[in-house]
């Protein structure tokens, strides 16, 4: 007998990436298909489940081993903004809420969620690039059967430095 | 034409359908398994869709807070603001530009 795989959603980027956007948007496609929950209600209840994560965590990392070694699809929705404008997304959410913002805090999470996916890619099925600069674009996909670590890394890199400059 | 992901499951297996009505005769459209090519080339077409619609979400949720929404024109930062108002900021993050919104 073979035993169905839950699938789990990733949708990840830095703060202010417009990672929750993305969700609200394409909910009625595919992403509604599975409840968006946390992490860890989602790994618990063992079904499969959609979830949003900056990567940037340790504990996003230990989470995303336990589902793998749990047998989770993983599929992530990565989206790249560039470090100035999801600085001042996050910074203007920040303060709209109340909420004290750190820009050096905010910077270490930038490099880490980079790291993250890099760290993570090897457990997943695909990983989908998306560009939020002012649209939702599509810029590619990548299977790690088919795409090695290497090229992924240089990928994410070249997409990482067009998104970050600014004139 | 409104085509509506459909799961079913055989045998533990998964496999997916689109599923639309034309001219009023439902039809369904066979994507394969997880891993199938055609499958995942209509994942890459959901997010190869751009619109205005996230960032009109973002306009709504913002401007009912206050703050403006930012993003990426002509390499230029901007920001937008509830009366219309953008400001076009470099990467120093000053304002190069400002343009009104005029009636």
């Amino acid at each position: 007998m073979i035993e169905e795989q839950p699938q789990l959603i990733v949708i990840a980027g830095v703060p202010g990436s417009g990672r929750s956007t993305f969700a609200k948007c394409y909910k009625n496609a595919f992403i509604h298909s599975l409840p968006l929950m946390s992490f860890k209600e989602g790994l618990s209840s063992g079904e499969s489940f959609s979830t949003i994560l900056t990567l940037a965590a340790p504990e996003d990392m230990v989470n995303l081993q336990k589902a793998h070694r749990r047998g989770y699809r993983i599929t992530i929705y990565y989206m790249f903004t560039g470090r100035l404008l999801s600085m001042l997304r996050a910074r203007y959410r920040q303060i709209a809420e109340g909420i004290p913002f750190s820009e050096s805090s905010f910077k270490k999470n930038y490099a880490a969620s980079y790291k993250g996916l890099i760290s993570t890619y090897q457990r997943c099925e695909i990983v989908f690039f998306i560009r939020n600069q002012k649209e939702f674009e599509f810029l590619a996909a990548y299977d790690p059967k088919k795409t090695s670590l290497e090229v992924f890394s240089k990928a994410l890199k070249v997409v990482k430095t067009s998104v970050d400059a600014i004139k | 034409m409104r085509k509506t992901l459909t799961k079913k499951i055989i045998k533990g297996k998964e496999y997916f359908y689109l599923v639309f009505r034309k001219n009023g005769v439902l039809k369904s459209q066979y994507l394969g398994g997880a891993s199938s090519m055609k499958y995942k080339k209509y994942l890459f077409k959901l997010t190869a869709e751009s619109g205005s619609y996230g960032i009109d979400k973002a306009r709504h949720k913002n401007f009912s807070k206050g703050a403006p929404i930012v993003y990426v024109e002509n390499g230029f930062l901007v920001d937008e603001y509830k009366n219309g108002t953008k400001e076009y900021l470099n990467s120093k993050l000053q304002v190069v530009k400002v343009v009104a919104k005029h009636d």
